[in-house]
């Protein structure tokens, strides 16, 4: 369920939005702000709302499927920003640094939606219902290879694998979408996960093992198609 | 030596396979990967290409409108003590000719008031020292932090202790502090809050949690008597 949003009064001094309006969004004045606080904050929160509110937005909403939930993520990782500035490493982009935080907090959202149920053993392989009734749905839902060669229906089961693998895996599934569309590096990904560098070589090799299987069968479908030896998981 | 998997194929991707999943990502990624499998390269530009083929899609709709988001947004704040409460970041004012009045007569009378303080005050010690803020600025520590007197041993019996109590846990060194990663179950079972409390860390009732280990500050030196301070 995603309520819909109350709608609220316009908040805020005429002397607040002239600031927002006049600040520009540099290391310095991000510094600056976190160091004095109170109204140079203010105006930072007004005009990244303002210029960058409505990807954010949109990139979390895309993620979870809710512009209510979104707005609740957005904003909790704006008041994250402040309560960590003094972590803002100058000179960078303090607006890559707020992006960074966001997806950190987006992410933080996805895994604490994980299934209550796993769907998968210690050792990374589906559990044994979880298996059967993949096998069920492949044997209901999706054609063999040799009956289903047109790129549409390709493209449909790759659909339908993927968003199988975001509902089970939503954290996995959202870092692999941006590495794949922002070519993330190992140390963007290790920002974005507030891991170390071991247990991010580790998060990334768990996506590749945990997208496989519900990948399986378009990985047998377009390795077939391209002469590839792509085995089909039962 | 590598031992590529095929794609689709559910085996085992243990440590032998991390440099294939490095290439891997970097093909991913849209990054060149010398030395990467066939089937890697393969497996990687289908995935690549399918991805930004399906790209995701917000769902119908749009965000609230500016002003009630913001509205929210400086509600929030103020709830976590980022702002301070609203009375003493926007007084209520009239008219904005009356607003600007007030406004001229507030800094000017401040100014005055604050020189006149600031002169009688000033001492050689107060130069250059920052002033408090006037408004609180409260703000989280994104870590914890521990003191050791050998950080290294201590992060490395916290490391086999979380470890032992079932948690994912990793060590990490950033700028010249020794580190811990930790990965939590939401909500924290019993057992596992308990090994928390057990080793002074404390519940961040959430899924991620970094300990930094700082060497331990030295005993203070003896503090003299009152009677013993000067005063200029």
């Amino acid at each position: 369920m995603c309520p819909a949003l109350q709608g609220h009064a316009p908040a805020g001094t005429l002397a607040a939005r002239s600031r927002a309006r006049r600040m520009t969004l540099t290391a310095e004045s991000f510094t600056q702000a976190c160091r004095d606080g109170g109204r140079q904050i203010e105006a930072w929160l007004r005009i990244v709302d303002r210029e960058h509110g409505a990807r954010f937005y949109r990139e979390a909403a895309t993620a979870l499927r809710c512009w209510h939930a979104a707005e609740d993520v957005v904003q909790d990782a704006m008041v994250k920003v402040w309560q960590r500035c003094a972590s803002f490493r100058g000179p960078g982009d303090p607006l890559a640094w707020i992006h960074s935080v966001v997806r950190h907090t987006l992410l933080d959202a996805l895994r604490q939606r994980r299934p209550e149920q796993p769907l998968e053993g210690d050792d990374g392989a589906l559990s044994a219902p979880v298996q059967a009734a993949v096998l069920q749905l492949s044997q209901q839902q999706v054609a063999r290879p040799d009956q289903q060669l047109a790129e549409q229906q390709v493209e449909a089961v790759f659909q339908r694998g993927f968003d199988r693998f975001a509902q089970a895996h939503p954290e996995h599934a959202m870092v692999l979408r941006w590495v794949v569309e922002d070519g993330l590096d190992n140390s963007a990904v290790e920002q974005l996960l507030g891991r170390s560098p071991g247990a991010t070589r580790e998060f990334i090799s768990q996506c590749r093992k945990k997208a496989r299987p519900f990948l399986a069968d378009w990985h047998a479908l377009v390795g077939a198609g391209s002469g590839s030896a792509g085995t089909r998981q039962a | 030596m590598t031992t590529p998997t095929r794609p689709g194929q559910a085996g085992d991707a243990g440590s032998d396979t991390t440099d294939d999943d490095q290439h891997w990502f970097d093909l991913l990624a849209g990054r060149p990967s010398a030395g990467a499998d066939a089937t890697t390269r393969a497996e990687a530009a289908r995935l690549r290409q399918a991805l930004l083929q399906h790209r995701a899609a917000a769902p119908a709709g749009d965000p609230a409108a500016p002003d009630d988001r913001i509205a929210r947004l400086l509600g929030r704040a103020r709830a976590e003590g980022v702002l301070a409460a609203p009375s003493a970041t926007a007084p209520p004012l009239s008219s904005p000719q009356h607003r600007r009045r007030q406004a001229w007569a507030g800094a000017l009378a401040a100014g005055v008031a604050g020189l006149v303080i600031t002169l009688l005050l000033r001492s050689p010690d107060d130069q250059g020292a920052p002033k408090g803020m006037p408004e609180a600025v409260l703000r989280g520590a994104p870590v914890q932090q521990l003191q050791a007197a050998d950080p290294q041993q201590r992060r490395q019996q916290l490391l086999q202790a979380l470890r032992a109590a079932g948690l994912d846990a990793h060590s990490f060194d950033r700028l010249g502090r020794a580190g811990l990663d930790i990965a939590l179950p939401v909500p924290l079972p019993a057992a596992q809050a308990r090994a928390l409390a057990d080793l002074g860390i404390a519940d961040p009732h959430g899924p991620s949690l970094q300990i930094e280990l700082l060497p331990a500050a030295p005993p203070l030196a003896p503090v003299a008597p009152a009677s013993a301070i000067q005063t200029r």
